[in-house]
């Protein structure tokens, strides 16, 4: 499978955020087909970013918050699981475009308790370009 | 039981020296009947449980963490209290999850405050007593007892809570695990929390990091067998 190390920065490491981050894609906002297809779906990419946050924060206990693609229904969906379920677990036809890790040591040193924090911040490291090339080839 | 640890402390001082907004909910909410939970005092300070536990950790778990689950508490039942008397099914039971999460976080976390103590107030003296014998009864021996507890709070999946609980009807002690913040009660009706050791990863990441066995050695040198056995001694008269 893809690993997540792939899917946050291709070269994560214990670097801080920097501008480097943000030359190589990290943060950037998707383009092209995904991009359009967040608007379609959500209405905006801002409007996308709020409801992954809002149940990434409401989330009891420790898991997973994702944007999904469903194949056969053919549109793009937000999910949570719980613990390490994979997204498949949520239905058979879910591939995994981006994954947010909420368990708390995912955050904790860093956010302590507030893991809403950690959920606004870490869109400035997503790597849009990994999950827009996993929606086209999935999608076609 | 649990119960006087969720309503102790809960005088006009402790209510005045919470901030104003705090005490204007309070106030209007009893004055339509309804029960306030409120955050209860520790025994003891935060640091008062190092090395074991960092008084860092006990800080944000004490104010940030369990306040959060009263606070959430609250709203979720004065939002029950409301649909209750408009016959609004569907709100009543999408507040149920709440309703178990956050009060089921303000009574573990309750119950695992009085399970610590300071060792210079008797924290980690092994339990003696009728406790001490059913332990040696049901476990075979205290060390046995902490490595079952040990495996099994290593062993949980995600975050929860270990338990060494009084199982009223067939009157023996059992180990349990629960899940998030389910209470002890979930496994069966019939049991009563003795001791609960909180796994959830703020219980122990600032300090122990991801070795959460090292947490669950460590902390038996602050476990207060006093409370644990006057409730054992209560609940199996």
């Amino acid at each position: 499978m893809l690993s997540l190390r792939a899917m946050l920065l291709p070269s994560l490491s214990s670097r801080v955020p920097s501008s480097s981050m943000a030359e190589e894609g990290g943060g950037e906002p998707p383009k092209g087909s995904l991009g359009w297809a967040i608007d379609e779906n959500f209405g905006s990419f801002v409007k996308l970013a709020q409801k992954v946050n809002a149940e990434g924060a409401a989330l009891q206990g420790s898991g997973w918050v994702w944007l999904g693609l469903d194949k056969e229904l053919k549109r793009l969906v937000v999910e949570t699981t719980a613990n390490q379920d994979p997204l498949v677990t949520k239905g058979p036809g879910l591939v995994p475009l981006l994954g947010i890790d909420v368990w708390e040591h995912a955050y904790y040193l860093q956010y302590k308790n507030v893991r809403p924090d950690y959920l606004k911040n870490i869109w400035k490291v997503i790597n849009w370009k990994y999950a827009s090339e996993v929606y086209d080839k999935e999608s076609s | 039981m649990a119960a006087r640890s969720l309503l102790n402390r809960k005088t006009l001082a402790t209510v005045l020296r919470r901030d104003s907004a705090a005490l204007g909910a309070t106030a209007a909410a009893h004055s339509r009947g309804l029960h306030t939970f409120t955050l209860p005092d520790l025994s003891y300070d935060y640091g008062a449980l190092e090395p074991a536990i960092s008084g860092e950790i006990m800080e944000l778990h004490h104010k940030k963490h369990h306040q959060t689950y009263v606070t959430n508490y609250n709203k979720a039942l004065e939002q029950l209290h409301d649909a209750l008397p408009k016959g609004d099914a569907s709100t009543i039971v999408k507040l149920q999850s709440a309703i178990k999460f956050n009060g089921g976080g303000h009574i573990n976390h309750s119950i695992f405050w009085n399970n610590l103590a300071p060792v210079r107030e008797g924290g980690g003296e092994p339990p003696k007593g009728s406790l001490g014998w059913a332990i040696d009864e049901h476990f075979g021996s205290f060390e046995k007892l902490v490595q079952k507890v040990n495996a099994e709070g290593a062993a949980l999946q995600g975050s929860g809570w270990v338990w060494l609980g009084l199982d009223k009807e067939l009157k023996r002690l059992v180990v349990e695990t629960t899940a998030n913040q389910d209470p002890l009660v979930s496994k069966g009706p019939g049991l009563v929390p003795l001791l609960g050791i909180d796994v959830w990863e703020h219980a122990y990441y600032l300090q122990y990091k991801n070795v959460r066995p090292d947490y669950l050695k460590n902390i038996w040198k602050v476990i207060n067998w006093k409370y644990a056995s006057e409730v054992y001694d209560k609940e199996s008269s």
